[in-house]
């Protein structure tokens, strides 16, 4: 798990940058994930953070609907929308 | 050279005492009560590591899950019932989840994760009001939140 490696804003980059999330900032910064014209995942991202807590890491993995390496990928490059989506699906 | 309880009996008794004066049978018994000795030693000492690797395990345990709590309010709508939710340590900080919905709150304390996880939940059920553009596990969701929460 690669949780030391990252800042909770590279998250919402990679968030926003990668799948499309559009984030509304309240206490934390949350997004919708959609897919076929429907809200599929929900994101809560703390607000800055680094490095992120293991089991917030966990957690934002979850609600992504991935496990932790895949998160990784998500995060260092491997994995792109399209890779995302057939997990997902 | 003698056994070694005679020779502790000729350290400890501080005198010139010899292997030929210990009678055999006090050295026999003085052997065997050594030997009792140690094992004693032993099993206290395996006792000893047992109950330290016990404590450090309650240790780690208590650090890693703070308890279940139930929240019965919300920032600014109320619960028809309390939802569940979980507090553990997170490395520095805390986290907060509901067991029945992927939401959590990170705090640096148990009551500020508690307040964050409070927010959360208000956060999304008001995302889950304003359309039904959500796939069928969220509908389940909002439903679930409906009927605990009133506006």
């Amino acid at each position: 798990m690669q949780n030391a490696k990252f800042h909770t804003r590279d998250v919402k980059n990679t968030c926003e940058n990668k799948l499309d999330i559009n984030f509304k900032s309240g206490k934390e910064f949350n997004g919708w994930f959609w897919l076929n014209g429907k809200k599929k995942k929900r994101i809560t991202i703390p607000k800055g953070r680094k490095p992120i807590p293991r089991k917030t890491y966990k957690s934002m993995a979850v609600q992504l609907g991935l496990n932790a390496e895949q998160f990784d990928d998500l995060l260092e490059c491997p994995l792109n929308k399209k890779g995302y989506e057939q997990i997902i699906s | 050279m003698g056994t070694l309880i005679e020779r502790q009996f000729m350290w400890s008794g501080g005198g010139p005492l010899t292997e030929r004066k210990i009678p055999k049978d006090f050295s026999q018994r003085g052997a065997a009560q050594l030997q009792l000795q140690r094992v004693e030693m032993l099993q206290r000492n395996e006792l000893a590591n047992k109950i330290s690797a016990l404590e450090e395990k309650i240790r780690r345990i208590e650090k890693a899950t703070v308890g279940y709590i139930k929240i019965n309010l919300l920032p600014t709508k109320r619960l028809r019932t309390p939802l569940d939710a979980v507090v553990e340590q997170d490395d520095d900080g805390f986290i907060a989840r509901i067991t029945d919905v992927p939401l959590y709150g990170y705090g640096d304390d148990p009551v500020e994760a508690i307040d964050a996880l409070k927010c959360e939940i208000e956060s999304l059920y008001d995302d889950l009001m304003e359309d039904n553009d959500f796939t069928e596990e969220w509908l389940t969701i909002k439903d679930f939140l409906k009927k605990r929460i009133i506006a």
